[in-house]
C-alpha cells in the first residue's frame, strides 16, 4: 500500500520537495544576512545591556528597517503555505480517485478500502508532518534575529513554534474531508480553501485571546509615553473609566463631543474624568502555552476529519 | 455447492428511482454468464452491488456465500473486477499498473500477468494513456486475471472498442473461461457476440430481472414463429406470446413452446440469443420467471 500511494503522488512530493528547497535557497541567504547584521550593527549589544547604550534606539530603527518588508514577506508566505497543503494535496487525494472512477479499481483489489484510505492517509499525515517540521524549524533559525528584537515569538505566532505543524495537518485533514464528501476536485479544493481561511482565521482572531485572561495595563492621558510591552502579544487598546469600565465608541464620541478643543485639551479633560488608557495584552512568557493549546486544537480538529474521511470512505461512499 | 452470486429481493435507489428492484437471482459456480439489458437497466448497478461498491438499499447479494459490504475481506481476494470504462491509472506505466496488482493481492500471480502482457505485445514501459483501448482492454482482463479470481465480472468489457480489438477481447475471455471453475458474468447490450460462449443469461430490463435460466434450456422453450398479420393480431392478450413483429402482411411472433396455435406450425423454429433477449427487451411485461418474482411489478 505504501508502495502504491508513493507511486501514485511522487509527482505531488518531487514539487513539494522543489518548493521546500525554493524556500530554504531563498531564507539561507537572507537569515545569514540577519544574523550577522544583528551582531555587527550592535543590535545584540543593545538586547544584551536592556538598551543601555547610547544610540541603541537608532541602532533598533535601523534594523527594523533593513528587514520590515522581509518579514512582512515571508510572513504573509508561510501563513498562506498550510492552505496550499489543504488544497492541493488533501482535497484531490480522495475526491480525484471517486472523479475519475479509479476507485473502482483501487476498492476491488483484495485489500478493503478502509484499508486502502488508511494507509494512505497515515502516510500522507507522515509526509505531512515531517516536512513542516522542517520548514517550522528553518523559520525560527530565520526569525530568530527579528524575535529577539522584539522581545520574544508572539508576533510570529503563526509562523514559529508548534502551530504551524498542526495547521497543516488541520488542513491536510480538511482537505481530504472534504473531497471524500463532495467527491469533486475543484469544488473541493475551493471549499477547502474557503473553510480553511475562515476557521484558521476565525479562531485566530476570536478565539486565540481567550485561552487565558487577558493581563490589562492602565496608564494615564497625561502620560508623555505608554509603557513597553516587550515581546508580549497586545490585542487591544481602550479607554477605561475610574470604574474599570471599558468605554464603548458612542460614549468615547460623546466624550469628544463635550471636551474642549485640541488634543492636549482632550487629554486634560479625560484625565479630569478619571479616564485611563487601558491595554488588554497576553505577556511574552505565554507564548508556548498558547501555542500548546492552539496546536491542540487544530491537532484534535485534523484528527477528526481524517477520521470523518475515513468513515465516510468505509459507509457513505457507495 | 454454493452459488457464486446468490441475491434476494436486492434493490438499490438513487434518490426517488430505483435502479434495481427485487431483484432474485442465483449464479450457479462455473457458469458464463450473460447479463444482457439496455442501457440504464440496471446492469452495471448489480455488479457494483456484488462487488460491494454499493450499498443495497433494500434485501441482500452474497458472493460464495458471503456478504461483499460486510466481509469485504472474504469477497474481494476472490473476485476480480473489470468495471465500465475499463479504469486504469492512466499515469502509471504497464509495469506500475502491475506492481500495482502484486502489492494489492495476495494470489497476484506475477507470472502470469507478465506473459499475459508480452504475449499482447504491450510495450511494459508506456503509459497506461498512451496504450490503444484495446491494449487497456487486454491490461484491464490482466489486472483481474491475475489475481486468480473464482469470480470474474465483467461491466461492458469490449464497449467503445473497434471490431477487431473486440474480437481480440473476447478470444482472450473465452480462453480464460475454460480455466475449470471460474464463473464469469460479462454485461452487455450488444448481445451477439456472447452467443458463443455465455451458457446461461440473465435480462436486466428497467432495474428488473426480467430472464434467468440456462440458456440452452430457454432457447428450448421458445418458438419463432412466422403467420399472416391478422392471425399475429389475433393472438395478442396471449400469456405465451412474448412479443410480435408486425409486418405489411407477414408477422414474426416469439412465444412459448406451450402457445396454441390450433394448427402446428411445421415452420417454427428455435430462437437465436439475439432474437430471444430482443424479444423479451421490447415487451417489459413479459418474463420467464415465477409471478412471485415480479411481485408489485405494475407494467
Amino acid at each position: 500500500m505504501i508502495w502504491v500511494t508513493w507511486q501514485q503522488h511522487r509527482f505531488e512530493a518531487l514539487i513539494a520537495a522543489a518548493m521546500l528547497t525554493i524556500l530554504a535557497l531563498l531564507m539561507l541567504p537572507t537569515g545569514l544576512d540577519m544574523a550577522a547584521n544583528l551582531q555587527q550593527s550592535g543590535l545584540a549589544a543593545c538586547i544584551d545591556h536592556s538598551n543601555a547604550l547610547g544610540a541603541c534606539a537608532a541602532i533598533r530603527e535601523g534594523f527594523q528597517e533593513r528587514y520590515v518588508d522581509l518579514e512582512k514577506y515571508f510572513g504573509i508566505t508561510l501563513t498562506a503555505l498550510p492552505a496550499l497543503v489543504g488544497v492541493f494535496f488533501g482535497a484531490p487525494l480522495i475526491a480525484r480517485e471517486v472523479e475519475q472512477g479509479t476507485h473502482r479499481l483501487a476498492w476491488t483489489q483484495s485489500v478493503t478500502r478502509l484499508r486502502w484510505a488508511t494507509v494512505k492517509l497515515a502516510a500522507a499525515t507522515t509526509v505531512v508532518v515531517l516536512s513542516w517540521t522542517a520548514i517550522v524549524l528553518l523559520t525560527m533559525w530565520w526569525h530568530g534575529p527579528l524575535d529577539q528584537l522584539h522581545g520574544g515569538p508572539f508576533d510570529a505566532f503563526d509562523i514559529e513554534g508548534i502551530a504551524p505543524v498542526s495547521y497543516a495537518l488541520f488542513a491536510f485533514g480538511l482537505g481530504v474531508a472534504v473531497g471524500s464528501i463532495i467527491r469533486r476536485t475543484v469544488p473541493a479544493m475551493a471549499l477547502t480553501l474557503g473553510l480553511f481561511a475562515g476557521l484558521r482565521l476565525g479562531i485566530e482572531h476570536w478565539l486565540r485571546p481567550e485561552y487565558a485572561p487577558a493581563r490589562v495595563i492602565t496608564w494615564d492621558t497625561l502620560a508623555d509615553k505608554r509603557p513597553a510591552f516587550q515581546g508580549a502579544w497586545v490585542f487591544s487598546t481602550q479607554l477605561m473609566d475610574r470604574f474599570n469600565h471599558v468605554l464603548s465608541d458612542a460614549q468615547i464620541q460623546a466624550l469628544f463631543r463635550q471636551a474642549p478643543g485640541g488634543p492636549t485639551a482632550v487629554n486634560q479633560y479625560l484625565h479630569d474624568l478619571g479616564i485611563r488608557h487601558a491595554v488588554f495584552y497576553q505577556p511574552a512568557d505565554r507564548f508556548w502555552a498558547f501555542q500548546g493549546i492552539e496546536a491542540a486544537l487544530f491537532t484534535v480538529l485534523a484528527v477528526l476529519l481524517l477520521g470523518l474521511a475515513l468513515y465516510w470512505v468505509k459507509r457513505r461512499i457507495v | 455447492m454454493i452459488p457464486a452470486v446468490e441475491t434476494t429481493g436486492l434493490s438499490r435507489r438513487y434518490g426517488q428511482t430505483w435502479a434495481l428492484r427485487e431483484c432474485c437471482l442465483r449464479v450457479p459456480a462455473g457458469r458464463v454468464v450473460a447479463l444482457v439489458g439496455p442501457n440504464g437497466a440496471g446492469k452495471t448497478t448489480l455488479m457494483q452491488l456484488v462487488m460491494g461498491l454499493l450499498e443495497p438499499s433494500a434485501g441482500e447479494v452474497k458472493v460464495f456465500g458471503w456478504s461483499p459490504r460486510q466481509s469485504p475481506t472474504l469477497v474481494l481476494a476472490r473476485v476480480g473486477f473489470v468495471a465500465q470504462d475499463r479504469p486504469l491509472y492512466g499515469g502509471f506505466t504497464v509495469r506500475q499498473m502491475l506492481g500495482f496488482g502484486l502489492r494489492l493481492n495476495p494470489r497476484w500471480d506475477d507470472g502470469f500477468a507478465r506473459s499475459r502482457i508480452d504475449l499482447f505485445e504491450i510495450p511494459a514501459d508506456r503509459k497506461v494513456s498512451k496504450l490503444s483501448g484495446g491494449q487497456q482492454a487486454q491490461v484491464a482482463l490482466t489486472m483481474a486475471l491475475a489475481k486468480r479470481p473464482e469470480l470474474l465480472l465483467l461491466d461492458e468489457p469490449v464497449s467503445n472498442l473497434d471490431p477487431l480489438a473486440r474480437r481480440d477481447f473476447t478470444r482472450a475471455l473465452l480462453d480464460a473461461a475454460a480455466q475449470d471453475g471460474l464463473t464469469v458474468v460479462f454485461s452487455s447490450h450488444v448481445v451477439a457476440e456472447l452467443e458463443r460462449f455465455c451458457d446461461y443469461l440473465v435480462v436486466l430490463n428497467g432495474g428488473r430481472v426480467q430472464v434467468a435460466g440456462e440458456l440452452d434450456a430457454l432457447i428450448e422453450e421458445h418458438r419463432i414463429h412466422t403467420m399472416e398479420t391478422t392471425t399475429a393480431s389475433s393472438l395478442a392478450g396471449d400469456p405465451s406470446v412474448i412479443d410480435v413483429s408486425p409486418g405489411p402482411r407477414v408477422s414474426t411472433v416469439v412465444a412459448r413452446k406451450s402457445l396454441a396455435l390450433g394448427v402446428g406450425d411445421p415452420e417454427a423454429r428455435l430462437p437465436g440469443l439475439e432474437e430471444l433477449v430482443l424479444a423479451y427487451m421490447n415487451s417489459r411485461g413479459a418474463s420467464n420467471l415465477p409471478l412471485p418474482v415480479l411481485r408489485g411489478a405494475s407494467l
